[in-house]
């Protein structure tokens, strides 16, 4: 059975119909001949230090497992180095997860190689050397999805822009709104997030010209000096997961909106002399649990959340870690257990016949996320 | 005593009295008091009631002894020279201007009324006359206004409603009605039989000089047996300090103790810790479920269509249900139109127009109304491109009419519209509405009976239309709506002197559309959705006694009976938990069919208010009301918003119960010019509506797993203080209150705060309101209100941390933090009306300063998303702000006319 994105679409209609009437309150605030206005908060809250922030995550890829630790202090957030990080699982096996020397205090990566089994279930386990114990409740690592189509339709969104003289101001821009199907062979209900990433090839030229009244023959021809660069954009700023309503099981998701891609390449930070070669869409994806995905709702409906001036009920974010030594210890963060995939998809487009394909290309995803090639071609463009 | 000495006292006694009559102080060897301790002692001496106007006797003193005097002598005394004369009603005394009283008695002889068929002339020696008294200007009744006949001497009081019986001999009688702050009438009447005479008497504005005009008799607070009732007459309405543009009746009536709103602005009010969906508002019998314009700027009553409001915060009458919190009912004018009378008024934000007129005299009246405001006019000349074909505004229409086919038949009809509408660069489109009528028709059966039959509807409508808000591919219209269709009947009845039985049957049809989301244009993807229609019967019975026990006791016991059914077409939905205990899973879904009963609630609701009169002036009171609600309304918001819904009580969710108990003191000083009272309330609710975290109301087919049922309490003590008479009146009010609320699910996912108790939204612990308005002429008039209230409670972050590439917020428990202190001081200047007698049109200029000392109160804290550049995709920061809606003074002017 297949779910359309009606219920997501809504989660962003509301969103966009709060922020309207927080504008059409300020204008109606300001017509009436009052004078609402805002400013920056900063209440008084109870301390929240030695909290700690858990960002941990094992997949069902050996390069996708990490834990990473966090903890509070005078409202800002230090890496915690030196814990005893294991993960378990339902068959008694442990995995050890070290803080090695990567440059990233913080991070504990599996001391071997170590992938999760889709069908397990696993349990994060942190002892600090304050002697607080901390553990995970057992997350189940369900098997991948698969992406079955990706395609686009031309549309136009509304952005909010700032002017440099600081001034906000709402204008269309017209792209492409990027759309994919999913679907997974398992039973239970099809639960996913993506992460979404832009690869934007394209071309600078800076061969110098000549100057034709200064030309002369005995001078070397100038060479071309053109740039074959990329750089990389995250492509939602929200947390881009389906929605499910209740009902049967949904073993397959259709036109679930990946993204816009518009048409404007100054959008994207490029400068006048440089044009725009192809857009490539990296689709890093993850198979959720109901817990993840529970989480991960509860991170979008938290991003979407702003210029709620009705003071609506706060999204709090659930957490699956506690502290056993001290069970009133607040903790913040998540264990996931997910299955990922990663697939890559070229954009070609022929705007006269309104043709909008995505063809699926070679991994690009370790690319770093900006670079050049001076009068190469790369090998992937 | 020799005659010398005799002849000496009474030129002493008549030099001391001189004194007295000059104004002065007398020496009289004694102690001099002042008139209210004179009167005092006369009352209690004497066992009467005695009125009069203070100020007649402003600055002058009595010796003590006055009091001690025969009590006629004692008022010959007092009234001296002042040309003041005294009339004796009852048991009561009232202190008159003698050309008052003389002008009155000239005017009666000139007219005579026969009631009563000839032919039952000589049949009886004593018939019944009946009727009612009422307000002349407004039609209101009279409660508790004086029938007499002095040749007979007899008479008796208007009840309730303000119809009396008196029995009286046949013949030519002098009748003379009565009533404080009224101008008395007398009538000749020729009684031949039985029949039926109305009174309509006049209030003595522009008659005798600093009069106070009181619309209700002075010492209602102390002698009714209702508590936690407040009322407001349309001239209490039109002193209050202005709102922006206008006057706002909702608005003020949250300056009273036990009534509060969440911020600066915002539609609808909390009483005593209750939602703002647990208030009852009745306009002519009818419920209006949304009470704001422009997102609560100003509420949909037009002040001019009102005749009075009550609320009912405890102690609410059996013959009102439907909700928990309470009830303000409001009334439209005028029963009764004599003349045709053009009402309006200029505002900030809109004018507004109301006429009535007499269709046929004495037979059919007619009144209509209207608001509309001029926001969109004034976006349209705003220099800002965002504003280019934007519009903002709101109308709203009022219309009544009054048939009399017969002396003791009524039919009133009333309808009600209003609209809002807001359109941002025509591509967003939001518009709301309410339409309100009713029919009714009282009818007076025989002496001590009376029947009324009403039916009403009443509908709320909302639209959103988004053109592409994110994209072509969202837009999306969304509508919502409740229907409410009612049937009342009702018995009054009379047996005798003392009971006022009341009895009535109410049938209730409620249909809710949740939502119904449709595609824009071809472009859009939006799938066609509608959420199930809901359809609820409510069926009730009430039988309410309200009598005097003995001299000390009287009381109010009642009783209701309700019903409720939840019917289809309906899936019901039943849900579990899945292994994980964090998610909702459907268990089963039923169908029922087209008026199959899906749900099923009821229960007694009883109802009793108790009054024991300590002294003449003070008395101790008691109510305790249950309440059941089966109609929620469903807000995420602490504000109520115009797109929050109203749902159904089901399977799932249970009708709200609530108990209410209140005990208070009530006690009046200096002859009832300052009324004091303190109420004690406790509120017990059951089944109260929460919402999990992040929920979401819009399109949301499974709603109820985002909601709630939790249980909740509030409690608090009222301290009031009014001044009704006098050049300087107003009020002081203190509050310390609590409520709190707590769910008890067995689940994380059904729980908040762990199931502890947490502040519900409308906790304010400390709330002070002190009023006062002084009259510096008769024309000229300046007021201040200041208010103080603690914060509301707010969820804040208590820490921002990172998880991933996000930025996300920690937040603190459910309603864990307050927001800052709201205090503020609003004065007004009125020049009022003019003072002559004939005057052809009258006016009153009203200028006003909200904020005079410039607090920013905080109106809500949200979060907004900083765009940075104006590059797509860079990352973004969030920032906590706190919006607040006055800043700075801001003064405001009115404009009212009369014609």
């Amino acid at each position: 059975m297949e779910i359309y994105p009606k219920i997501l679409l809504s989660y962003k209609a509301r969103s966009i119909k709060i922020g309207r009437l927080f504008y059409w309150f300020i204008y109606l605030i300001t017509v009436s001949g009052l004078s609402a206005c805002k400013e920056v908060y900063y209440p008084e809250v109870d301390s929240m230090d030695n909290v700690i922030i858990v960002d941990g995550i094992v997949t069902d890829q050996s390069d996708r497992n990490v834990i990473k630790l966090k903890y509070y202090q005078d409202h800002t957030e230090y890496p915690l180095s030196d814990a005893t990080v294991y993960v378990t699982d339902d068959v008694d096996n442990v995995f050890l997860f070290v803080d090695n020397d990567s440059g990233k205090p913080g991070h504990y990566f599996p001391s071997e190689t170590f992938a999760g089994l889709p069908g397990r279930i696993y349990t994060l386990h942190i002892e600090t050397i304050d002697g607080e114990i901390y553990e995970s409740e057992p997350q189940k690592l369900l098997p991948a999805a698969k992406i079955e189509d990706v395609h686009g339709q031309y549309s136009v969104r509304e952005h909010i822009f700032k002017s440099y003289t600081g001034r906000h101001y709402r204008q269309e821009v017209p792209g492409i709104e990027v759309l994919v199907d999913l679907s997974t062979e398992e039973d239970d209900i099809l639960r996913f997030r993506i992460e979404p990433t832009l690869l934007l090839l394209y071309i600078r030229d800076e061969t110098e010209e000549e100057d034709e009244d200064e030309f002369d023959e005995d001078d070397e021809p100038i060479e071309a000096q053109i740039f074959y660069c990329w750089k990389k954009f995250r492509l939602n700023d929200e947390a881009n997961l389906n929605i499910h309503t209740f009902g049967e099981g949904f073993s397959s998701v259709n036109d679930h909106v990946l993204s816009f891609l518009p048409f404007s390449k100054f959008l994207y930070n490029l400068e006048r002399d440089e044009v725009i070669e192809k857009k490539i869409v990296i689709i890093r994806y993850y198979t959720l649990n109901s817990n993840s995905h529970r989480f991960y709702s509860e991170v979008y409906k938290q991003v979407v959340s702003e210029n709620k001036i009705f003071a609506p009920v706060v999204s709090q974010l659930p957490t699956n870690i506690r502290n056993i030594s001290n069970p009133k210890q607040p903790v913040a963060g998540f264990f996931e257990a997910s299955s990922t995939r990663s697939e890559t998809y070229v954009l070609f487009e022929i705007p006269e016949y309104s043709i909008i394909m995505f063809n699926r290309t070679w991994d690009l995803e370790h690319l770093p996320v900006s670079g050049e090639y001076l009068n190469e071609i790369p090998y992937f463009w | 005593m020799s005659l010398r000495q005799k002849i000496c006292l009474k030129i002493f006694l008549l030099l001391s009295l001189q004194m007295l009559y000059s104004g002065e102080a007398a020496i009289f060897g004694g102690t001099t008091v002042p008139i209210d301790e004179i009167i005092s002692v006369l009352e209690n001496e004497n066992d009467t009631r005695i009125f009069y106007n203070a100020e007649w006797f402003e600055g002058v003193t009595f010796d003590q002894s006055i009091a001690y005097l025969p009590l006629e002598q004692a008022l010959s005394s007092i009234i001296g020279e002042k040309l003041l004369t005294v009339l004796y009603v009852d048991a009561y005394i009232t202190i008159i201007p003698v050309e008052f009283s003389q002008n009155r008695y000239t005017q009666a002889d000139t007219l005579l009324i026969t009631v009563g068929s000839p032919s039952e002339f000589g049949r009886y020696n004593n018939v019944d006359l009946r009727g009612r008294v009422l307000d002349g200007s407004t039609g209101e009744t009279l409660p508790g206004a004086i029938i007499y006949s002095e040749s007979t001497g007899r008479g008796t009081t208007a009840n309730t409603d303000g119809s009396y019986t008196v029995n009286l001999p046949v013949g030519e009688l002098l009748v003379r009605v009565s009533f404080v702050g009224y101008e008395d009438q007398y009538r000749r009447v020729n009684l031949l039989g039985q029949g039926d005479l109305d009174f309509y008497l006049f209030e003595e504005t522009h008659r005798i000089d600093e009069v106070t005009i009181m619309a209700r008799r002075a010492e209602a607070n102390i002698s009714r047996t209702r508590m936690s009732v407040i009322s407001m007459d349309s001239r209490l309405l039109r002193e209050l300090p202005g709102n922006p543009g206008d006057q706002d009746i909702v608005r003020n009536m949250t300056l009273l103790p036990g009534v509060q709103n969440v911020g600066e602005f915002g539609e609808g009010f909390h009483v005593r810790g209750g939602g703002g969906g647990q208030n009852l508002i009745l306009v002519e019998d009818v419920p209006l479920f949304n009470s704001s314009h422009l997102f609560g700027l100003i509420s949909v009553i037009n002040p001019d269509m009102v005749s009075e409001m009550t609320l009912y915060k405890g102690g609410i009458p059996a013959k009102y249900g439907e909700r928990v919190s309470s009830v303000l009912d409001i009334r439209a004018k005028p029963d009764n139109v004599e003349d045709f009378k053009l009402i309006g008024g200029i505002g900030l934000l809109n004018s507004r127009l109301y006429l009535e007129t007499p269709v046929i005299d004495d037979k059919i009246s007619l009144s209509v109304g209207g608001r509309s405001s001029y926001s969109s006019w004034i976006i349209d000349r705003l220099p800002m491109e965002e504003m280019l074909s934007s519009s903002a505004g709101f109308y709203d229409l009022t219309s009544r009419l009054v048939m009399k086919p017969r002396p003791n038949s009524t039919i009133s009809l009333f309808g009600y519209y209003s609209y809002d509408d807001f359109s941002s660069a025509g591509v967003t489109n939001y518009n709301y509405s309410n339409t309100l009528t009713s029919i009714k028709w009282n009818r007076i059966i025989g002496e001590k009976l009376s029947f009324g039959l009403s039916g009403g509807l009443s509908n709320y409508d909302y639209n959103i239309r988004e053109r592409g808000p994110v994209s072509q591919m969202e837009s999306y219209s969304l509508n919502s709506s409740i229907d409410y269709h009612s049937l009342k009947s009702s018995l009054l009845w009379f047996p005798d002197g003392n009971h006022r039985v009341e009895s009535g049957i109410n049938l209730i049809g409620y249909g809710i559309t949740p939502g119904i989301l449709m595609p824009l244009d071809s472009l859009s993807l939006i799938q066609e959705s509608a959420i199930e229609r809901e359809q609820g019967l409510e069926m009730s019975l009430f039988l309410s006694d309200e009598f005097e026990i003995n001299e000390k006791f009287s009381t109010e016991i009642g009783l209701r009976y309700t019903r409720y059914l939840y019917l289809g077409p309906k899936n019901i939905n039943s849900y579990g938990l899945d292994e994980t205990g964090d998610n909702y899973i459907l268990e089963e879904s039923t169908f029922f069919d087209e008026n199959e009963v899906a749900a099923a609630y009821g229960g007694l609701e009883p109802r009793l208010s108790l009054r024991y009169s300590l002294t003449g002036n003070s008395s101790l009171k008691l109510s305790y009301t249950r309440n059941n609600q089966y109609v929620n309304l469903i807000s995420n918001t602490t504000v109520i918003t115009p797109s929050d819904l109203w749902k159904l009580s089901d399977h799932n969710l249970r009708p709200v119960i609530s108990d209410n108990y209140a005990v208070g003191y009530f006690r009046n000083f200096m002859e009832n010019s300052i009324e004091t009272s303190v109420e004690v309330y406790f509120k017990d609710l059951r089944n109260v509506i929460e919402y999990r975290e992040g929920a979401d109301i819009l399109m949301n087919h499974n709603i109820e797993t985002d909601l709630i049922n939790a249980r909740g309490y509030s409690y608090g003590i009222e301290f009031y203080a009014s001044k009704n008479s006098g050049r300087l009146t107003g009020w002081f009010s203190y509050t310390l209150s609590g409520s709190r609320i707590r769910t008890v699910g067995d689940s994380p996912v059904n729980q908040i705060n762990e199931n502890r108790f947490f502040p519900s939204n409308y906790d304010k612990p400390h709330e002070i309101v002190l009023n006062a308005a002084y009259n510096i002429s008769r024309r000229w008039r300046v007021s201040a209100t200041f208010n103080y209230s603690t914060g509301r409670p707010v969820t804040l972050p208590e820490m921002v941390f990172s998880h991933g590439d996000r930025q996300l917020v920690y937040y603190s428990d459910r309603n864990k933090y307050r927001l800052p202190a709201f205090h503020r001081l609003d004065i007004n200047i009125t020049r009022g009306e003019t003072l002559r007698l004939n005057k052809r049109r009258s006016g009153y200029w009203g200028v006003s300063l909200l904020n005079v000392y410039g607090r920013k109160n905080p109106y809500s804290v949200f979060y907004e998303r900083d765009p940075g550049t104006s590059r797509l995709y860079e990352r973004d920061s969030y920032n906590l702000y706190k919006l607040f809606i006055l800043d700075r003074p801001i003064p405001t002017v009115t404009y009212n006319f009369i014609f």
